[in-house]
C-alpha cells in the first residue's frame, strides 16, 4: 500500500516536512561548507556575493594545505593496510577457531572503538614519552591503527561467520595448503568486505585529528592544518579542501557500497 | 604409497568434550568397493568420513589407506577427495575452474589439465557447460561438478556425504545410476554416508550399518535386508516385525505360548540357552493374514487394528493381546479382513530369525 493512501493530505505535508528537516539538520552545516566554497569574498557571509572556484585552484597552490592533504592520504593509507592486515587473521581466529573465551574478547575488542579518543590520545602520549623516536609519523599511523583495526576485525569476522566452512575444507582436501587455501580461496572471496574495511579505516584516519594531535609532533596532517587555521580566520580555501574532501568521501563509499552490493548479490547466487 | 589395501579402520574413537561421537569402530573396505555408512542422523557417520578425510583426528585408534597410517596427516596429504553434502562448489570460479582445481594445485602443465578436465566434463554429461559460472547451473548439475572435481584428480577413495541428498527424487533415482556407473567404471573405492537406506541397498557393496556411534552390522545389502543382526537394524533398514520370545530346547515360545521351530542360522543367529529370552524377527512381506481359525500354520492372534490398501500391496496392522504390534504387507488379491476382527498372523517359520531381545 502506498504512503499517500496510508496518510491524509495533511499528514503527508507534515511527514514530507519532517523528513525535510531531518536531511536539513543532518546536511545543513555541509552544504554551507559547500557553499562558501565557491563565494568569491574572502570572508563568506550570506548572501553571497559571487561565484568562483578560485578558491580550490588557491588551495591545491598553498603548499602547506596541499602538503598536508598528501600526508594525509599517505598516512591514512598506511595505518589502514595496516588495520585491515591486523584484523584479518585476527578475525579469522575468532569466526572459525574454537575460543573458550570468545564473547569476552569480542568484548574486549570493542574497546577502542567505544573508549574516548581523548584517552587514548593521553595513553598514547605517555607510551610514547618511552619511545620518543616514534613522535609524528609512525605514532599516527599506529594511533590509527589501533582505533581502526578494532572495528576491522568485528566487521570481518561477522563477513566470515557466513564463509561457507565447506570451501576451505574442499580445496584442502583437493591438495592445498593453508597458504594455497588462504590465496585462492579465501582471500577472493573476502575480498569485497577486505575492500570497504580498507576504505572505511582511510577515511576515518584521513579525517581524525584528536588523537593524531596528541602523537603528531611536527607531523601536520589535515585535519590539524585545519584546526590551526580556525585559531585566524577561516580561510575560503578550506571551504575548497573540505568541499572536495566531502564530494570524494561520499563517492567513495556509494560506489564501494556498490560494488559490494553487486558481489554480494554474486554470492548469493551460488 | 600401496594401493594394495583398500580402508581400515581399527578401533577408532572420537570424543568431543566428553561426548563419543564414535565410540570404537573397526572396518575393513575393500580396495574398489562401494561401502556406505548407513544411520540416522547423530550415529557418527559423518565424523567418521571426516577422520578418513582428515578433516577431524581420531581420539584413538589408527585410519590406514593403502596400508599406510593417516592419523595426523593433514587433508591434502591424504589420498582422498570429498564430495560435499552442499558441494562446496568455489562461487567465485567457472565449472571448468572448479574442476582443475586440485590439478592446477598438483602443479600440472595446463594442457594436460585441459584435456583431463575436458574428459571429465564428456564422462559427467557436462559437455559445453565448462563456462558457466557455479551459480548458472541446476542442482543436478552442481553434483556432477562436485563429483567431477573430487574424481579428476584420480583420489585412491573417495568420499561422498549423504551425497544425493539435496536433490529432488527423481534427479536422486537418476543419479545413483550414474554413480554406480561411475564406481564400477573407474574402480576407486568408494566410501559414502547416507541416512537413506534405499539409497544404501542400491548402490552399495557393503553397508555399515551406525548407531550410538557403533557399527551395529557389517554385510552385503543382501545380508543386512534379510538377516539384520540387532533389533536395531531390523527397525531402520525396512520394516520388521519384533516378537519377543522365549528359547526352549525343541523351538521357541512366543508370548502367547504358541510354539515354533527355531529359525536357523543367519548372522544374527543366537546361540541362546533354553530358557534365554530374543526377539524373533519378520519383514511384513513374509507375514500373511489369514481370518482366526482358518490359518493352516501356526501364527499368532492378533486384532486387527488398520486395513490400508496402496494398490499394490495391501497392509494390514493388527495387535496382540499383549501389545506386539504387527504388520502384514501382502499384494491386494485376497479378501482382507475386517477392521477390529481377530486374525491370525503367519509366516514360515524360515522367512524369520532370531536376535538379542
Amino acid at each position: 500500500m502506498s504512503l499517500r493512501r496510508l496518510l491524509p493530505s495533511a499528514g503527508l505535508l507534515a511527514f514530507t516536512a519532517y523528513a525535510a528537516l531531518i536531511y536539513l539538520f543532518l546536511y545543513l552545516p555541509i552544504a554551507v561548507i559547500a557553499l562558501f566554497a565557491f563565494d568569491s569574498r574572502a570572508i563568506s557571509g550570506l548572501p553571497l556575493a559571487g561565484f568562483t572556484t578560485q578558491w580550490f585552484a588557491a588551495a591545491f597552490a598553498d603548499p602547506a594545505l596541499a602538503g598536508s592533504m598528501a600526508t594525509s592520504a599517505r598516512l591514512a593509507a598506511a595505518s589502514a593496510l595496516l588495520a585491515t592486515a591486523l584484523a584479518m587473521p585476527a578475525a579469522m581466529v575468532l569466526a572459525w577457531f574454537p575460543l573458550r573465551w570468545k564473547s569476552a574478547v569480542l568484548a574486549l575488542m570493542l574497546g577502542p572503538v567505544v573508549l574516548p579518543p581523548l584517552v587514548l590520545g593521553l595513553g598514547l602520549v605517555m607510551l610514547a614519552r618511552a619511545a620518543p623516536g616514534m613522535i609524528g609519523e609512525p605514532a599516527i599511523i599506529i594511533a590509527h591503527a589501533t582505533m581502526t583495526s578494532s572495528y576491522a576485525a568485528l566487521m570481518l569476522y561477522s563477513r566470515l561467520l557466513g564463509f561457507r566452512r565447506s570451501y576451505i575444507e574442499a580445496a584442502m582436501d583437493l591438495g592445498a595448503t593453508e597458504w594455497v587455501v588462504f590465496r585462492e580461496i579465501v582471500l577472493p572471496l573476502t575480498a569485497p568486505a577486505l575492500v570497504a574495511v580498507f576504505l572505511l579505516a582511510f577515511t576515518d584516519a584521513f579525517g581524525e585529528f584528536i588523537v593524531a594531535w596528541f602523537v603528531a609532533g611536527f607531523t601536520k596532517t589535515l585535519p590539524i592544518v585545519i584546526w590551526t587555521s580556525l585559531r585566524q580566520v577561516i580561510s575560503p580555501k578550506i571551504n575548497a579542501v573540505s568541499t572536495l574532501i566531502i564530494a570524494a568521501t561520499l563517492l567513495l563509499s556509494v560506489a564501494s557500497q556498490l560494488w559490494i552490493l553487486r558481489q554480494a548479490g554474486r554470492a548469493r547466487e551460488s | 604409497m600401496s594401493r594394495s589395501e583398500g580402508v581400515t579402520l581399527a578401533g577408532v574413537v572420537k570424543r568431543y568434550e566428553g561426548h563419543l561421537a564414535v565410540a570404537g569402530v573397526s572396518l575393513e573396505v575393500p580396495r574398489g568397493a562401494f561401502v556406505t555408512l548407513l544411520g540416522p542422523s547423530g550415529c557418527g557417520k559423518s565424523t567418521l568420513l571426516r577422520m578418513i578425510s582428515g578433516f577431524a583426528e581420531p581420539t584413538s585408534g589408527d585410519i590406514r589407506i593403502g596400508g599406510a597410517s593417516v592419523v595426523g596427516l593433514p587433508p591434502y596429504r591424504r589420498d582422498t577427495a570429498m564430495v560435499f553434502q552442499d558441494y562446496a562448489l568455489f562461487p567465485h570460479r567457472t565449472v571448468e575452474e572448479n574442476l582443475a582445481f586440485g590439478l592446477r594445485i598438483r602443479r600440472m602443465d595446463k594442457p594436460a589439465i585441459r584435456a583431463r578436465v575436458a574428459a571429465m566434463l564428456e564422462m559427467l554429461g557436462l559437455a559445453g557447460l565448462g563456462g558457466r559460472r557455479v551459480s548458472e547451473i541446476s542442482g543436478g548439475q552442481a553434483q556432477r561438478v562436485a563429483l567431477g572435481r573430487a574424481l579428476v584428480v584420480e583420489p585412491a577413495v573417495l568420499l561422498l556425504d549423504e551425497p544425493l541428498g539435496a536433490l529432488d527424487l527423481k534427479l536422486r533415482k537418476q543419479m545413483q545410476a550414474e554413480l554406480k556407473r561411475l564406481h564400477r567404471e573407474l574402480g576407486l573405492t568408494f566410501i559414502a554416508v547416507t541416512h537413506d537406506q534405499e539409497e544404501a541397498l542400491n548402490l552399495s557393496d557393503f553397508i555399515a550399518v551406525m548407531n550410538a556411534g557403533r557399527i551395529e552390522q557389517y554385510g552385503t545389502p543382501e545380508e543386512v535386508y534379510a538377516r539384520p543382526a540387532t533389533r536395531f537394524v531390523a527397525d531402520f533398514v525396512g520394516e520388521a516385525n519384533l516378537v519377543p520370545a522365549t528359547v526352549e530346547p525343541d523351538g521357541l515360545r512366543l508370548e502367547d505360548g504358541t510354539r515354533l521351530p527355531l529359525p536357523e542360522g543367519g548372522p544374527g543367529a543366537v546361540r541362546a540357552a533354553a530358557g534365554a529370552a530374543v526377539t524373533l524377527a519378520v519383514r511384513p512381506e513374509a507375514v500373511e493374514v489369514h481370518a482366526a481359525a482358518t490359518g493352516t500354520r501356526p501364527g499368532l492372534a492378533a486384532r486387527v487394528e488398520e486395513v490400508l490398501y496402496s494398490g499394490a500391496a495391501r497392509r494390514v496392522i493388527g495387535r496382540t493381546a499383549a501389545g506386539t504390534r504387527l504388520t502384514s504387507l501382502q499384494p491386494g488379491a485376497a479378501a482382507p479382513p475386517e477392521r477390529g476382527s481377530l486374525a491370525t498372523f503367519s509366516w514360515a517359520p524360515a522367512a524369520s530369525w532370531i536376535i538379542p531381545a
